[in-house]
């Protein structure tokens, strides 16, 4: 995966939670399915903005396969 | 949703740290900072991340998202007053993450920790009877009920000592240098989490941030009641401080004698409860 590859999702995947919370605050979506997407979308979101945050700045995948 | 998560996770972390510390200061040496495991897990983020040659891979990237994934969701069973069983199946799961953690990178040394996790099931059984034993006063396993019951009633911490002490004995078998952290034991490196490194590793932290958090806030919920958010983390960190007072002065169990000790206090609660249950009806 590329490192750019890793920053959109992890953003995408925060932004997705963040959002189901907002339409649960404003009523939207019932509390239990913006928990649900949280519990689904908090994953990816710390492991990929880590994994872009880990990766170096060239064209190489991350993470590498080996050892 | 995601704030509660990013604070749990930060609570969590901190936790670790003064459970660390507290075990240091007990054992007379200075300790880390409180503050080391959140500089930990970003040390973490920042090494070279890997998969193994010999691991499977999309268990070995799995179960790190599924590890995250059951404790967020622990968390929001918790804040919204679900069932204790629900609570229960989560820590039934993290024995699961356990066991394929271990199993997922072909390494002999989390293998080790993996066969040790299943071993160490046994740490199910107390959480089991605490079950049993707070429907025997509650006639309800919702927590919300749970927790309406103790305004009526008092805290179960005093109406189910034993109860609570069984409980406490599971929180005790998930804390890290404690004397049931026979899956993460130095003899066989890191356990099942040996080969897990950088962001896995970072990943992982949050998921015990997030489990510890769980758990302490679980203990207080349901055997002393529903508190204000300062004084509910006051109490968790007491609870948290005597859990690594207990760590500090107690070495690693072998793990049959882990199994013993889980068993024989399982086998102690069936007693209270089959007493509960001729007295209660």
């Amino acid at each position: 995966m590329k490192k750019q590859t890793s920053l959109v999702i992890g953003l995408a995947a925060g932004g997705i939670a963040v959002a189901a919370g907002l339409l649960a605050a404003l009523g939207h979506l019932p509390v239990w399915a913006a928990e649900l997407v949280a519990v689904v979308m908090f994953p990816a979101f710390v492991i990929f903005i880590a994994l872009w945050w880990n990766a170096k700045p060239g064209e190489e995948d991350i993470p590498f396969i080996g050892y | 949703m995601i704030e509660y998560l990013l604070f749990a996770t930060f609570i969590g972390l901190l936790f670790h740290g003064i459970h660390r510390k507290v075990i240091a200061r007990v054992q007379g040496r200075p300790g880390p900072p409180i503050w080391q495991e959140i500089l930990h897990t970003l040390k973490f983020s920042f090494k070279e991340t890997w998969i193994p040659k010999t691991a499977s891979q999309t268990l070995f990237v799995g179960i790190v998202f599924v590890a995250i994934a059951i404790w967020s969701g622990a968390l929001f069973i918790l804040l919204s007053g679900g069932s204790i069983l629900l609570l229960f199946a989560v820590y039934l799961l993290h024995k699961i993450v356990e066991h394929g953690m271990g199993l997922s990178t072909g390494s002999p040394y989390t293998k080790f920790g993996a066969i040790r996790s299943v071993i160490s099931a046994a740490s199910e059984l107390p959480l089991l009877v605490t079950v049993v034993a707070i429907y025997f006063f509650t006639r309800s396993l919702s927590i919300a009920d749970i927790a309406a019951y103790q305004e009526v009633h008092g805290p179960l911490l005093i109406l189910a000592f034993p109860a609570a002490v069984a409980m406490y004995l599971v929180i005790l078998s998930k804390m890290h240098y404690g004397p049931f952290s026979i899956i993460e034991a130095k003899e066989i490196v890191s356990g099942n989490m040996t080969e897990h490194f950088g962001v896995w590793r970072a990943a992982l932290e949050v998921a015990y941030a997030l489990k510890t958090y769980v758990l302490l806030y679980a203990f207080v919920l349901i055997f002393i009641g529903s508190l204000p958010l300062a004084l509910t983390l006051l109490v968790m960190l007491l609870v948290l401080v005597s859990l690594s007072f207990v760590c500090a002065v107690t070495p690693m169990l072998s793990p049959y004698d882990t199994v013993t000790i889980q068993t024989l206090v399982t086998g102690a609660l069936v007693i209270y409860i089959l007493i509960l249950g001729v007295v209660m009806g």
